[in-house]
C-alpha cells in the first residue's frame, strides 16, 4: 500500500514510501527507496556508518529537504508539497532534540520549557503547568529549577527532550542526542527517549551508539548507502515491519499518571 | 490508530501568529538585563548620534528664520531732495501705493528720521550732537511684496522729480543672505549625514543582538515559530533602544536650548528684536525626524535582515 493510499485515521505519523534525495551538484543520492513508517508509540533507532544518509532522513522530517521523488508524510503533513510559509506547521507538530542540547543560559528548566511555548503564543500560565507536566512525565522533574550552567551533558538532553515534546508533538526527531556523553548518561538519556515513546509519541533517534540501542531491544533500522539494508526489532534479527509495542503498555502509562 | 495519534502530552492551542505583548515586554526587559553592557552601548551611541542630527535641524531651523527675519524687515528707502515740493511727494506717495510690487508704504518726515537716528547712533553723543533734523532727507519706507524686486524699484523711482536716491536694503544684504543661505544648505547636508550615521551605527549594535540571540531564533525556529513570532521580541527590544535614544537626544537638545539659546544668547542681547531665537516648538519639530531615523529606520533594516536570517 503506497503512502498516499493509506486512509487518513490509519497513517502512522511517520509515513516515508520510496523516498529519494539528490543533493543539488550530486550524482549518487543521498536516500534511495526509503520506506519506513513509525508507529505512534514506536522507538526507531537509526544507526549506519557516517555518510549512510541518517541525516539526510532526519531532514526530510523536520522539513528542511524535500524528497526528489517518492512520498513523505510526517505528522499528517506532506513535506513534499509543503510550502515554506508552512513549515512552522509541521515543526509544531513534531520534536526536535538534536546533540546540542540549545538550552538558554540564565533560565532553568521549567524557564527553557516555558520560553519555547510562550513564544508559540501559549498563556504563561498553560506554558508554566505544561512545563512542569511534561518533566515529571519524563521522570526529570528534579531538574526544574536548575539552569543550564548547573546540570550534567545528559540532564541537559533530558531537559532539552522535554522541551521537544512540550508541545505535544505527533513524531519526536532526536538526532545523536547521546553524542558527546558517557555510558551510563547515555542510558538515562535513552530511558528519556523510551519514556517519551511509551506516552504515544513516535520517535526516531538517529544514533552511532550501538551498544546502547542493543540493551535498549526496541526496532532498528539500518541505512547503509542512502538504503534501508536492516530494519529489525532488538532481538528479533530479522528484516521487515517492526509492530509497535504494545497498545496496552501506553495506555496503562497514561492511566498512572 | 486514530486514538493513539492524539495520544502523548496533547495538542496546546496556539493563539494566532502574534506573540502576547506581555512576553515581548518581558523578552525585551530580560535581553537588556542579560546583556546590559551592549544595551547601554546601544542606547548611548543612539543617543548621541540622534542629538547630532537633532542638533543639525535646530541649527537650519535657527538659520532659516535668522533669514527669513531680515528678509521681513529690510526695506527699500526712496530718499527725497529737500527742495521737493509737497505735490511732488504727494504724488509720489500715490505712485508707490499704486504700485503692485510695494506691499506697504510708510512716509518718514524729518522729526521722525532724526528719532531713528539718534536711536542708531546712541553710542556716538558727539555725531548726534552735530546733526539737526534738518539735515536729514525725508524718505518714502517701502516693504515690498518679493524683496527681490528691489532692483526694478530702483529703476522706476530714481529718476522721479523729487528723488534724490533710492537705496535698496535688501540689495546691500544679498551677500549675507547668500552667506546665510550656505550655512542652512551646510546645516542640511549634516543633518542627511548625521541622519544617515545614526542609522548605521544603531543597525550595527543591534546586529550585534542578532548574534547574542541566536540561541533563542534557533530554538525558536525548531520548535515551530513563525516568522512573525520570532522577530516581533526582537523588533520590540530595538524599538526600546531607538526610544530611549531618542528621549536621551531630546532631552540633551532640550538642555543646549535652555543653556545656551535661552541663558546665553537671549540673554546677552545679541539680535534681540530682530530675530526670534529656537522655540519649543522648533525643538519638538525634530522629534518625529528623530523617531524615524532611531526607530522607524532601524527597525525596518533589522527586519529586513532577520527576514533573510529566517528564511527556511
Amino acid at each position: 500500500m503506497s503512502a498516499k493510499t493509506v486512509p487518513l485515521t490509519r497513517r502512522p505519523p511517520v509515513l516515508l514510501d520510496g523516498v529519494c534525495v539528490t543533493y543539488p551538484g550530486s550524482r549518487s543520492p543521498a536516500l534511495r527507496d526509503v520506506t519506513l513508517h513509525v508507529a505512534p508509540g514506536d522507538l526507531c533507532s537509526l544507526v549506519g556508518s557516517s555518510g549512510a544518509g541518517k541525516t539526510t532522513l532526519l531532514r526530510v522530517l523536520t522539513g528542511e529537504l524535500r524528497p526528489s521523488a517518492g512520498t513523505a508524510i510526517v505528522a499528517g503533513l506532506d513535506v513534499g508539497s509543503l510550502p515554506a510559509r508552512r513549515l512552522p506547521r509541521l515543526r509544531r507538530r513534531i520534536g526536535v532534540a538534536s546533540q546540542d542540547p540549545n538550552l538558554l543560559p540564565g533560565r532553568d528548566a521549567v524557564g527553557n520549557i516555558v520560553y519555547a511555548l510562550e513564544l508559540l503564543g501559549a498563556h504563561p500560565k498553560v506554558a508554566h503547568r505544561r512545563a512542569v507536566d511534561t518533566l515529571d512525565r519524563l521522570g526529570v522533574a528534579h531538574l526544574a529549577g536548575r539552569t543550564p550552567e548547573q546540570m550534567s551533558g545528559g540532564e541537559r538532553a533530558r531537559v532539552a527532550i522535554a522541551r521537544a515534546l512540550a508541545t505535544g508533538p505527533q513524531v519526536l526527531i532526536a538526532d545523536e542526542p547521546t553524542g558527546a556523553l558517557d555510558p551510563d548518561t547515555t542510558r538515562t538519556v535513552i530511558d528519556t527517549l523510551a519514556a517519551a515513546a511509551d506516552t504515544g509519541v513516535a520517535v526516531i533517534m538517529a544514533t552511532h551508539d550501538v551498544v546502547a540501542v542493543d540493551r535498549l531491544g526496541r526496532r532498528v533500522v539500518r541505512l547503509d548507502g542512502g538504503r534501508v539494508s536492516e530494519d529489525t526489532t532488538g532481538g528479533y534479527a530479522h528484516a521487515g515491519f517492526a509492530p509497535p509495542p504494545a497498545a496496552p503498555t501506553r495506555r496503562s502509562l497514561r492511566g498512572a499518571r | 490508530m486514530s486514538r493513539a495519534h492524539r495520544a502523548g502530552p496533547g495538542r496546546v492551542r496556539w493563539a494566532g501568529h502574534w506573540p502576547r505583548p506581555w512576553f515581548v515586554v518581558r523578552e525585551a526587559a530580560r535581553a537588556a538585563r542579560r546583556h546590559v553592557g551592549t544595551a547601554v552601548a546601544i542606547v548611548v551611541t543612539a543617543t548621541l548620534s540622534l542629538a547630532m542630527l537633532g542638533g543639525a535641524l535646530l541649527v537650519r531651523a535657527q538659520i532659516d528664520s535668522l533669514k527669513g527675519a531680515w528678509y521681513d524687515t529690510t526695506q527699500v528707502a526712496v530718499y527725497l531732495t529737500g527742495d521737493a515740493s509737497a505735490g511732488q511727494v504727494a504724488a509720489l506717495g500715490d505712485a508707490l501705493e499704486a504700485d503692485p510690487l510695494v506691499e506697504q508704504v510708510w512716509f518718514e518726515d524729518q522729526q521722525t528720521a532724526y528719532a531713528n537716528f539718534t536711536d542708531q547712533f546712541a553710542d556716538s553723543p558727539d555725531l548726534v550732537a552735530e546733526v539737526t533734523p534738518d539735515q536729514l532727507p525725508r524718505s518714502y519706507r517701502l516693504s515690498l511684496v518679493d524683496p527681490e524686486t528691489g532692483d526694478q524699484i530702483t529703476a522706476r523711482y530714481a529718476d522721479r522729480a523729487g528723488v534724490r536716491q533710492v537705496v535698496d536694503e535688501h540689495a546691500q544684504l544679498a551677500t549675507l543672505f547668500d552667506v546665510l543661505g550656505g550655512f542652512a544648505t551646510a546645516a542640511l547636508v549634516l543633518a542627511v549625514i548625521q541622519a544617515a550615521a545614526a542609522v548605521v551605527l544603531i543597525v550595527n549594535m543591534v546586529s550585534s543582538t542578532v548574534l547574542l540571540r541566536a540561541r533563542e531564533l534557533r530554538v525558536g525556529r525548531v520548535m515551530g515559530a513563525t516568522r512573525t513570532q520570532l522577530a516581533v521580541p526582537f523588533l520590540a527590544e530595538v524599538a526600546c533602544y531607538g526610544l530611549a535614544g531618542a528621549g536621551g537626544a531630546v532631552a540633551i537638545l532640550a538642555v543646549a536650548k535652555v543653556e545656551l539659546v535661552d541663558q546665553r544668547l537671549a540673554a546677552s542681547g545679541v539680535l534681540s528684536g530682530i530675530v526670534g531665537y529656537v522655540g519649543w516648538d522648533a525643538l519638538w519639530g525634530t522629534l518625529p525626524w528623530l523617531l524615524v531615523a532611531g526607530v522607524g529606520v532601524p527597525v525596518a533594516v533589522t527586519a529586513g535582515l532577520l527576514w533573510r536570517h529566517l528564511h527556511r
